[in-house]
This record gives structure tokens, C-alpha cells and sequence, in this order.
């Protein structure tokens, strides 16, 4: 569930932030790298779990069973593997935009931390203007860092035993 | 410990990664928390406490280890789990780039790039300066000494920092054919008013005269990783 394409921008992320604090007044090229990495993260490539997995997995039935420990016991067969996000299952039905969806906390949560990084770094708060994400025709959507970090407190606020990561999936981080 | 709950059905689904897999966020957050799991594992796997290191073979595991380590603790605990890395997991320096990553025995035409990036996350963290990021963020830098135009990849920067009366430089250089040559790099956010001198490794001076170009004042250095001061008066 932590080897989609968008966790090689995250975890990338922590020793550039951590190298650019052991030299603080050099920051251009660490700057430029996060930059490049939230750029990234803002395509249809970094939410391409929430934009192609829909309903139930259809291979549920056929998991491996080394994978038993990831699913309820009583469940076995007939429930979802930690990674399947099933955008469009109930409670929320589909939606599309990974960052104001119900669930995929993941998803806007390692965001935010990435775009926190980066104004961490570079003091450039560009990110915090209007961008598009996923950039998939109808599917595109407009935020900005304080917006994707606003909409992640409400959610908090409203959903005190912890907002989805896959839908019907709350995690402890 | 839940590895995840699933409100839906009312499932809990435990595991010990439902408290070891959060251990980088928690620690800016709950350290006694993340350091308690960090201590579990790295004393189960024989990291602490002396014992033979097991149960590290795994790359993805190893890594996680690896990455967190890095928050907790430094010196010879650090080494041993470095050490054995180096053993079993093809580390590889490209002198040329300047790069060093892992193979991991993934056995794949390009290094694996999450586990190298955890990994390496753990290794330039020293103890606490993670969590530094988000309790002392240290906001101070953007009005001090700056420097740019570093002519990187060729040149990195090994020391830059301004430590109050005067900004220590050193530049380290991406290969063998680079070093001892010399960079120009530019300062800004220098104070006007003052006069600056530059202090080169074997001590002799310059005195810098203050350039009004916006994109900072120049400076030549020798790519040997010799320090320099750049301080006023």
C-alpha cells in the first residue's frame, strides 16, 4: 500500500529536507529538487490508486495467503487488501478528486508534508497560488498548500476516529 | 496495536507495524511514543543490546530500520546497522556521478529508489534533527548569508552556514576529475554596511568589496572541501 508512485516522491523527500539543514545557507539545488518532487506528486500519475481502482477488488478472492494477516479473518475472500483504495464504495460513493475525497488520507496527507518540506527548505511559498492537479480533463482540480491542509483539519475535526486512507481503512498514522 | 481499523464492519486488524511503520511521523509529534517502538525493534532484531542482528535481511524492513535509526541515535549502534547494510545489500558508489546507492539483491536494472531514499534518509539524520524540521524550524536562514550559483552537480556544498559573526564555507567536489579545481559562487543577503574579508584555508585574506548586483556577490574557491570564513570587518 506504500509502493505506489507518489511514495518515491515522499520518502525522497525526508533526506533532501535533512540535507539541506546540514548546509542552511546553501538551498538552491535542495530548493529545486522538492520542487520538483511536489510538481510530480500534483499529476494524475501520483493518485493513479484512486483513479483506476474502483468498487470492490476484483481479485479479492484470489489473494495470496501470505497476505491473511492484512485482511479481517472472518472476512477472508471477501474484503479488500490494504493498497486497493475502492474509490466508489459506500460510505462515500465515487469521487474523483483524490485531496477532496472523504478518505485517501494518504494520499493528502503525504502531500501536504511534501509541500511543508518544500517551504521548509526553500521559503518559497509558490505553491500556496492556485495549481491544477491530476490535469485529466474534467478531472482536474485546483488547490493550493493551505487549502489541502485546510481541507485535511476539517476533516479531522469532523471525523474524530481518523479520516480513510483506502476507503473503509483508518490507519494510525 | 491496530494496523488499521475499518469503521464499516467495526474491525480492528493488529499487527506490530501498526506502531512501527508510523515511528518517522510520530517522532516531531510523540517521541517517547516512536522511540519506544524504534527501541522494540531494533531490540528484537539485536541492533541494541549487543545480540547477533536477525530478522534484517529484508530489504524493505532493513531500510525501515535503517531510516528510523537515524532519529534515534548515532555512533556505534548506528555503524553496526550500517555495517551490515554494506555486507548484504550491494552497496555501490558511481565515481564518476558521485553517487552511491544500494541493489538491495533486487536484481533490477536501476536501484530501487524508496528503499534507497529511506535509507538515506537514516543516514543523514543525526539524533533529533528530524524532528528540528518541525519544532525548530529555524527560519532565521532566509535573512542571513545566502549562497547560489553553485555549478552543482559538478559541486556540492559541504559546509555552508552562517554561525552568527561570519559564513563557513566548503565545497566537496562530485569526482576525482573535479577536485582541486577552482568554483565561483555567489553571496547575498550580505550586510552593506560593514566590511567583509575572505579567509581562505591556509589563512591568508582578501577583503570583498560588495557587489550591487541583486544576484550577489562572486566569490572563487578551490573544490577540496578546505574550509573558508566569509566574515566582516
Amino acid at each position: 500500500m506504500l509502493s505506489w508512485h507518489r511514495f518515491d516522491l515522499i520518502d525522497s523527500s525526508y533526506a533532501v529536507a535533512l540535507m539541506s539543514d546540514r548546509t542552511p545557507a546553501w538551498r538552491e539545488v535542495y530548493s529545486e529538487i522538492l520542487n520538483e518532487l511536489v510538481a510530480r506528486h500534483t499529476s494524475w500519475w501520483a493518485a493513479e490508486d484512486w483513479m483506476t481502482q474502483f468498487g470492490p477488488d476484483p481479485d479479492r478472492a484470489d489473494y495470496p495467503d501470505k497476505w491473511r494477516a492484512l485482511v479481517p479473518a472472518d472476512a477472508w475472500g471477501n474484503y479488500d487488501v490494504p493498497g486497493w483504495t475502492a474509490n466508489g464504495i459506500e460510505p462515500y460513493g465515487v469521487q474523483m478528486d483524490p485531496v477532496a475525497a472523504d478518505g485517501m488520507l494518504f494520499f493528502k496527507g503525504f502531500f501536504a508534508l511534501l509541500l511543508g518540506l518544500h517551504r521548509h527548505v526553500s521559503g518559497d511559498d509558490r505553491w500556496n497560488e492556485p495549481f491544477e492537479m491530476i490535469r485529466d480533463g474534467e478531472h482536474t482540480f485546483t488547490w493550493t498548500h493551505s487549502g489541502v491542509v485546510a481541507h485535511l483539519a476539517d476533516q479531522w475535526h469532523e471525523h474524530r476516529s481518523g479520516v480513510h486512507c483506502e476507503n473503509t481503512k483508518i490507519w494510525p498514522y | 496495536m491496530d494496523l488499521y481499523y475499518d469503521p464499516v464492519v467495526d474491525e480492528h486488524v493488529s499487527s506490530p507495524m501498526g506502531l512501527i511503520a508510523p515511528v518517522w511521523y510520530l517522532a516531531p509529534q510523540r517521541r517517547e511514543v516512536a522511540e519506544s517502538a524504534w527501541t522494540m525493534v531494533a531490540t528484537l532484531t539485536g541492533l541494541l543490546g549487543g545480540g547477533e542482528l536477525s530478522g534484517i535481511e529484508d530489504p524493505t524492513l532493513a531500510s525501515l530500520l535503517a531510516w528510523h535509526t537515524g532519529e534515534f541515535v548515532d555512533g556505534e549502534v548506528k555503524a553496526r546497522l550500517w555495517e551490515h547494510l554494506d555486507q548484504i545489500f550491494e552497496p555501490s558508489w558511481d565515481h564518476d556521478l558521485g553517487e552511491f546507492t544500494f541493489g538491495f539483491g533486487l536484481d533490477e536494472p536501476h536501484p530501487r529508489g524508496q528503499l534507497n531514499a529511506r535509507a538515506m534518509a537514516g543516514w543523514v539524520c543525526t539524533p533529533g534533527a528530524w524532528s528540528r524540521i518541525f519544532n525548530e524550524p529555524g527560519q532565521g536562514r532566509f535573512t542571513q548569508p545566502t549562497v547560489g550559483g553553485v555549478d552543482f552537480p559538478r559541486v556540492a556544498m559541504s559546509e555552508a552556514r552562517w554561525d552568527g559573526t561570519a559564513l563557513r564555507l566548503a565545497a566537496h567536489p562530485q569526482n576525482a576529475s573535479v577536485a582541486g579545481t577552482r568554483t565561483s559562487i555567489r553571496i547575498t543577503g550580505l550586510a552593506p554596511d560593514v566590511g567583509w574579508t575572505l579567509i581562505r584555508p591556509d589563512g591568508s585574506t582578501t577583503p570583498i568589496d560588495l557587489s550591487v548586483d541583486p544576484t550577489g556577490t562572486e566569490l572563487e574557491i578551490v573544490v577540496d572541501g578546505g574550509g573558508y570564513e566569509l566574515r566582516a570587518g
